[in-house]
């Protein structure tokens, strides 16, 4: 129930909204570089003519009064006469003013009589040249005032003002057309992170999309991602996953479906001989020949559930515990219990082992892995045959080979030699009490202790199986 | 939470940015200048801060100690050197005389105008006189109502 919850239409729109979220916060972001970049642009374009009329504006001061430092005393109309011949003073507004503030001279005919608190005139009756720029309104606007001064005495001081609509006008442009282009950029900003966004919701509601089709049983389903990015790589894994489970599915299916059938066939003959036995009146020994038979098919249930239950062991929780052991006496154990079972099959054993050959591996898995080869290579030989065992040394390698002079096995059943219930000859399995378990459970205990298994086989020559462990380095472990 | 959290953060920042002082009931303004003298064009020199006069707005001997004593705004300086006080305050007509120590004499004439000038506007506040004139010792200075140019407000005609 979680995980259907986990899909439903509301996790679908937190995750729209969030990489909604990211797309906002890339227009945010950037955004705020244009508008600092707007406001860069400015500032840096208004300072540069500052800068350019500071120059000009602060020389016409000097020259002024420079001039008007030549009177021993200001009036307004020696002022007047001497700015009057000065025409390449062409400010907005001149004012002088004495050194208590006094306007003495104004061009622009307003201040007349007045006191000047300009905070630049104040500045400068301090006996400093001052500069002041601003924009307002598409108009740059200068101030300047410097000191008079007469033979080292500060008699006043001359303030001056320019209005410059020219430049103001070009500031106020390229103001305007960085807005622009910043306005264009921004929308082109927006429209690729909406469309981006709008892609990678679509790609990623396929990811979510296929992942509830899986979810509802469909392995077969694959997600359609294209490009070569992050989703692109999750899309193709995702396919991976699915095809895996889809093979793990279908051997499972496999699994219980020969299970099934192989546990079936037993339980059916038990049925049919004790359905024998209560129908059909029958003597005494051959009663005692049918419950024989049923005790053969409750005992090879009884071997198929064992394995199945071991493989199951296997596959669920495989041993981690290991020791070191030396591969030959296991083996002559081995032989020895199945000595019997050569006999009555009429099968030659033949040992050739190099010792010692030390592993790293669990002498009961050994055992079993021995014991199933060799019951195999003599339930699968023809009388009169040979069973050859032989371990050697190969490099870092401790190898094991069982070779039989049987049957041998079709080439297109090698590959599946060691699936759970594959049989390469079914009637031949069955009748000599083989569950088709007995080399998975062998190749499960090899994968498990790290090492390796083959099978090779030319029909109606024999088989053989080889097993390769590392070897124990004991100069090494000491 | 992280939302709730947000919420209580600009509740308390909206809280200390409205914070205020305690609301004066009889404000008096006394001008005074400003601390730097490199203002941007749109600050004139002179600037004002609010005192409570409550119960002494006829009292002019008691505002103008207060006035003296100086400007609490870091932003602003006394005009007038420490020690400088009201000698005396009568108004003649639409004129208002006011006579000061002479610790005033000690000051540049742009200082001294300056000074007189923020004077005379916390006069203008506070009555309807057209005129002030400040005497310092031998010194004196009118300045009228409308006689002070703060701000350079002018604009060509084209």
């Amino acid at each position: 129930m979680a995980i259907t919850s986990e899909n439903n239409p509301s996790g679908s729109y937190r995750y729209r909204s969030s990489q909604f979220l990211y797309a906002m916060t890339y227009v945010a972001v950037t955004l705020a570089v244009l508008v600092f970049l707007n406001l860069y642009c400015s500032t840096i374009s208004k300072r540069l003519i500052y800068r350019s009329k500071e120059h000009s504006l602060v020389e016409k001061c000097h020259l002024a009064a420079d001039e008007l430092g030549t009177l021993e005393e200001l009036d307004a109309f020696a002022i007047s006469q001497i700015l009057g011949k000065m025409e390449s003073l062409t400010v907005t507004r001149l004012i002088v003013t004495d050194p208590g503030c006094a306007a003495l001279y104004d061009s622009a005919l307003t201040a007349a009589g007045q006191r000047i608190l300009l905070p630049e005139v104040l500045q400068a009756l301090e006996g400093d040249d001052v500069f002041n720029g601003d924009y307002q309104k598409g108009v740059v606007i200068c101030r300047a005032a410097t000191p008079i001064t007469h033979g080292g005495k500060r008699i006043g001081c001359v303030y001056m003002t320019e209005y410059d609509p020219v430049r103001g006008a070009l500031v106020r442009s390229l103001q305007i057309h960085v807005f622009q282009i910043t306005a264009v950029l921004e929308v082109f900003v927006l429209l690729f992170a909406l469309i981006y966004s709008a892609r990678f919701g679509l790609r990623m509601s396929r990811i979510m999309n296929s992942m509830r089709i899986i979810q509802s049983g469909d392995y077969s389903h694959k997600v359609v991602i294209g490009g070569s990015d992050e989703l692109a790589m999750l899309g193709r894994e995702f396919n991976d996953l699915t095809d895996r489970l889809q093979l793990s599915e279908q051997k499972r299916t496999q699994f219980v479906a020969d299970a099934s059938h192989e546990i079936k066939t037993p339980l059916a003959s038990i049925k049919l001989l004790s359905d024998s036995i209560l129908q059909n009146d029958m003597d005494a020994a051959t009663m005692r020949e049918f419950v024989a038979d049923i005790g053969a098919e409750a005992e090879r249930l009884n071997r198929m559930t064992e394995k199945l239950l071991a493989l199951t062991k296997l596959d669920s929780n495989p041993s981690s515990e290991v020791e070191i052991i030396h591969m030959a006496p296991t083996i002559r154990r081995v032989s020895k219990i199945l000595l019997p079972t050569a006999q009555a099959a009429g099968v030659t054993v033949e040992l050739h082992l190099e010792d010692p050959c030390p592993v790293l591996l669990l002498e009961d898995d050994l055992y079993q892995i021995v014991f199933n080869l060799m019951e195999n290579g003599m339930k699968y030989n023809v009388p009169g045959g040979k069973l050859e065992v032989r371990l050697f040394r190969e490099g870092d390698n401790a190898v094991l080979t069982v070779s039989d002079t049987g049957t041998g096995i079709p080439e297109e059943a090698l590959p599946h030699l060691f699936e759970r219930f594959y049989r390469a000859d079914k009637s031949r399995s069955r009748a000599t009490g083989g569950s088709g378990l007995g080399l998975s459970i062998v190749h499960a205990f090899v994968q498990n202790n790290g090492g390796t298994i083959r099978a090779q086989s030319t029909l109606g020559k024999g088989s053989c199986f080889t097993v390769t462990f590392p070897l124990f380095d004991t100069e090494a472990a000491l | 939470m992280k939302k709730w959290i947000a919420a209580g953060l600009c509740l308390l920042l909206l809280c200390g940015c409205g914070r205020k002082g305690k609301p004066l009931f009889d404000p008096v303004y006394f001008y005074y200048p400003r601390t730097e003298y490199d203002y941007g064009s749109a600050d004139s020199a002179i600037t004002w801060e609010a005192m409570d006069g409550t119960g002494h707005m006829d009292d002019f001997e008691f505002l103008l100690s207060e006035y003296f004593a100086g400007p609490i705004d870091e932003g602003l300086v006394n005009p007038f050197p420490v020690g400088t006080t009201l000698l005396s305050a009568r108004l003649e007509g639409d004129d208002f005389l006011l006579e000061i120590s002479p610790e005033a004499l000690e000051l540049p004439e742009h200082q001294f105008t300056l000074g007189c000038s923020c004077l005379s506007m916390t006069y203008f506040e506070l009555t309807q006189a057209e005129t002030v004139t400040v005497s310092c010792g031998e010194k004196s200075l009118t300045i009228r109502r409308n006689g002070m140019l703060l701000m350079d407000d002018y604009k060509p005609e084209s």
